[in-house]
């Protein structure tokens, strides 16, 4: 594909599994989304520990590589999420159909945790 | 054994895995040339 990196290829879950980023409830188990950057004494520097429908915002991790080119010592939790999400109505007829058909409640679970999102952002802003 | 997902400091689970072009990468191997990686998880299925 000419693609500047590699295109790993869990099917077996080895490295999920490893990382434990397992999510049961979807397509019979598949990956959270999550970003790590891993320095090269092989220990993690920055990761973001995402969801369906909140993901880290991809300036953020560009700024935090950047940094890391300077500071390569520097360590990184990412907290800043999407705070709101609406879902379009062709996700939530995706959802109805979900529920209907397979009987599978991930999609719609992953919504139901940020219904509180909007006061969540707010508590979190007031970290340092 | 009861694993937790890897925290900021702690050292990443080594793992052996296949690439798109079918050639296996194992995480040590890379990272022995000193250089750091960035890991993206995705929701892909097969």
């Amino acid at each position: 594909m000419g693609l500047p990196f590699e295109l790993l290829c869990d099917v077996d879950k080895t490295v999920i599994e490893a990382f434990c980023l397992l999510n049961p409830d979807e397509h019979g188990g598949i990956a959270y989304p999550a970003i790590f950057i891993i320095s090269g004494d092989g220990s993690i520097c920055y990761r973001s520990l995402d969801r369906t429908a909140a993901r880290v915002n991809l300036t953020e991790v560009l700024d935090f590589l950047i940094r890391f080119a300077r500071t390569p010592d520097i360590r990184v939790e990412s907290v800043s999420k999407k705070r709101v999400v609406i879902p379009k109505p062709g996700a939530l007829r995706q959802l109805l159909r979900n529920l209907l058909k397979r009987g599978n409640r991930a999609d719609w679970q992953h919504y139901r945790q940020f219904s509180l999102s909007p006061i969540k952002a707010l508590f979190r802003m007031k970290k340092p | 054994m009861n694993r937790t997902i890897p925290n900021i400091g702690e050292p990443a689970p080594d793992f052996l895995v296949m690439t798109a072009a079918g050639q296996r990468l194992q995480l040590k191997t890379v990272l022995s040339d000193g250089r750091p990686l960035m890991l993206v998880f995705y929701r892909g299925h097969w």
